[in-house]
């Protein structure tokens, strides 16, 4: 016969305990491999029949080894989490967003209101999907943009979510993630949004959809983007090259500083915004043995014909932006909001009028830093 | 039978600890109550007022020493005032510990634990943590000095990396001020200050009492630090508009930790990892004070078996509570109450007791 002491006998109740405890509360259930888990890296999302969304997930093969290897389905559904119970009995794997790169929204629903609602809400309110997801309007349908098939870097996902943050570094694009967009989109009611579109074999993203409540009023060039990103973020913007001919010379200047202050006035119902924005810049190009470069007059003239250039853009930038798609894209609601909101507040409900009837300028200033290497 | 000393130190990360929790659980309730981005005034109105009570009330508590406030009214008052504050306070720390359990138990729910129940959640951090609030004040206070250091000051450092790409200009404007809001969430703000709550009974636990009162003030400074940076980082990172829309706004800034070089799949669950640790830490303290107000409520020397009283009580209270955005409505109100009992009582006693001195003189 065992002789157990009561000491032994309390020990052994302890780890029957412990052992229980470990195995019935560990909520093991919610338990999935990471073998056992397809993760999707993009998804495109276009508008289908009935009020229903056809989405097009890619999923790289990476459990099998390789880095290069996709698979991509196509299903059709109500919302993203029908996608998800519909795409369950189609895979042996669960599906997870997890890892989410990009999410591309199809011209179809980013030009109706109610389904970009639907699907932001869902997105928002969803506690999987990461809200620093990649996005970005397709032009045209978003499948087709998925199907791409990139011999250089065949991951779609991949590909979109290092070019957006490539594009958000150098301050191409405004906006790069869900979040930002959604920010923009809720506190604003505007945003630009990048446009992917095809590219012979690839992708590119060049122009921006301009959001105004939830929808797709229209879009701005790369041009167009810059003067916008200009005046929104002068800091970090990123002017491509100013070419010019002054007395029949190409002249190419890259800017290599800027500087900005502005000045807003609000006096009753009449707005007026001025910019003050000079560019510093060097001399990229020219014409060898060209000595003019040493002449003042001729460098004032450089200065004078890229101010005029830059000008020009502007002023048509914001006469799209202001008069034709009538959306405050230069956040001036937010610096009045912020900075004069007494007065703000007086135009609170009236400010979209004010905004259009607005005189809003922006003057530039030349100045040429350095001539390159050479004089 | 444990040992029921702790010392100043250990004392002050007890209510750090527990404020960071409740701060943390009432942030969206700031965050709509006042109009603009200035609700860190209303922090600083609710430390001031709480700042001003701390000598008087370590002036009084070290007269008494080793009483806690239940017991300095015991002394002060007839027993059924002192009984009456006692039962107060059990009343507020099992209401206060529901709402984190729930708070705690629906985050878990919703960010990790996707299948499992909520009501399996709740009752494994029960059992767990009313293990470790049975073994005394000191092992709470240990736990406490661990839950500073491995997980509130990494938690704290791992945002620093979320606030990438913010909006600084975000904390603006500050003018005009809605002071209609501030003053209103103020009750709330206080109650934020929960380890003032604590303070009431853990100082009479401290050895040696001298430092009490100078570590009760860096509590409120310190606290009241790490409120309002808690409140303008989501501040900066989500703007006023979309900040009154989220459940859990601090918790939602760990959507966004990127740290060089580290890969997360899911990058809020660094967040939620720490947050457990401070959570259960919060849960621990609560319950063993939950458990020595009972003790001294009831007049029984030690009884520890009041922590696994408290299981099926937090267990239900916690399970019929609504999700936390439906229940914000619901705290507000309790919380004014809270706050205001919170520092009539202290009050109240510093009154007496200065009333007695006079008449002894």
């Amino acid at each position: 016969m065992i002789k157990c002491n009561l000491r032994e006998v309390m020990m052994a109740k302890k780890i029957i305990l412990i052992l229980l405890t470990t195995i019935i509360l560990t909520g093991c259930w919610d338990s999935a491999e990471i073998n056992d888990r397809d993760y999707i890296f993009a998804v495109g999302i276009d508008k289908g029949e009935d009020e229903n969304l056809v989405f097009t997930a890619e999923i790289p093969k990476i459990n099998e080894g390789s880095e290069e290897q996709r698979i991509i389905f196509t299903q059709e559904s109500k919302n993203l989490s029908n996608f998800y119970n519909d795409s369950f009995v189609r895979s042996e794997k669960v599906i997870s967003d997890r890892l989410m790169q990009v999410i591309v929204i199809g011209e179809s629903i980013a030009e109706d209101t109610e389904t970009f609602k639907r699907l932001f809400d869902e997105i928002q309110r969803s506690p999987q999907i990461n809200r620093r997801v990649k996005i970005a309007v397709a032009k045209g349908d978003a499948k087709k943009i998925i199907e791409t098939e990139i011999p250089s870097n065949p991951i779609v996902g991949r590909y979109l979510s290092e070019m957006l943050i490539k594009l958000k570094k150098s301050n191409v694009q405004s906006i790069y993630t869900f979040d930002e967009a959604l920010l923009n989109l809720q506190g604003f009611g505007s945003g630009l949004i990048p446009i992917v579109e095809k590219f012979e074999d690839s992708l590119k993203i060049e122009n921006a959809a301009v959001m105004k409540d939830y929808k797709k009023i229209g879009n701005l060039n790369s041009l167009e983007n810059e003067i916008v990103m200009l005046i929104l973020d002068p800091k970090s913007s990123n002017i491509r090259n100013i070419n010019l001919n002054v007395e029949d010379s190409i002249i190419s200047l890259s800017t290599v500083n800027i500087k900005s202050t502005n000045k807003i006035k609000l006096s009753d119902d009449k707005l007026s915004v001025n910019y003050y924005v000079t560019l510093y810049c060097f001399i990229e190009s020219f014409t060898l043995n060209n000595k003019s470069l040493a002449d003042k007059k001729f460098i004032d003239k450089i200065k004078e014909a890229a101010v005029n250039q830059i000008s020009e853009q502007t002023d048509s930038t914001i006469n799209k932006v202001q008069k034709i798609y009538k959306i405050d894209l230069f956040k001036i609601k937010n610096e009045l909001y912020k900075y004069h909101n007494i007065k703000y507040k007086k135009i609170e409900d009236n400010y979209q009028q004010v905004f259009e009837n607005a005189d809003i300028n922006v003057y530039y200033a030349v100045d040429i830093k350095s001539t390159g290497l050479v004089k | 039978m444990y040992e029921k000393e702790i010392t100043p130190y250990q004392n002050l990360f007890i209510i750090i600890v527990i404020s960071f929790g409740f701060q943390s659980m009432l942030m969206p309730i700031i965050l709509s109550a006042v109009k603009g981005p200035i609700g860190w005034i209303s922090i600083i109105i609710g430390a001031l007022i709480l700042y001003l009570t701390i000598r008087p009330i370590n002036q009084v508590m070290n007269k008494y020493k080793g009483d806690t406030i239940v017991g300095i009214a015991g002394r002060m008052f007839p027993k059924y005032i002192s009984k009456l504050i006692g039962f107060y306070y059990i009343v507020l720390f099992i209401i206060a510990n529901s709402w984190l359990m729930k708070d705690f138990g629906e985050q878990i729910k919703y960010l990790m634990l996707f299948n499992t129940p909520i009501s399996i959640i709740i009752i494994a951090i029960l059992l767990v943590a009313s293990y470790a609030a049975k073994k005394g004040i000191q092992s709470i206070a240990q736990i406490a000095n661990i839950t500073i250091l491995i997980a509130f000051i990494p938690y704290i450092a791992v945002i620093i990396f979320s606030t990438y790409y913010s909006d600084y200009t975000n904390v603006l404007p500050m003018f005009p001020v809605d002071i209609e809001g501030i003053v209103n969430a103020v009750p709330n703000t206080i109650f934020g200050f929960f380890g003032f709550s604590i303070l009431m009974f853990s100082n009479s636990y401290v050895v040696p009492t001298e430092r009490n009162m100078i570590l009760n003030k860096r509590f409120i400074i310190i606290s009241m630090m790490i409120y309002i940076l808690s409140y303008i980082l989501i501040v900066i990172k989500f703007g006023m508009d979309e900040a009154t829309k989220l459940v859990w706004p601090f918790l939602s800034v760990m959507k966004f930790v990127n740290i060089p070089g580290f890969f997360f799949e899911s990058t809020e669950i660094v967040g939620m990892s720490f947050q457990i640790i401070v959570t259960f830490t919060c849960i621990c303290i609560l319950m063993h004070f939950t458990n020595l107000v009972l003790e001294e409520t009831l007049d029984t020397r030690e009884s520890g078996y009041f922590v696994f009283i408290q299981i099926p009580i937090l267990y239900i209270t916690a399970s019929i509570l609504p999700g936390m955005y439906m229940l914000y409505p619901y705290i507000k109100i309790p919380a004014y109450i809270f706050s205001a009992l919170n520092l009539l009582i202290p009050l109240l006693i510093i009154y007496k007791d200065r009333k007695k001195n006079k008449a002894t003189n």
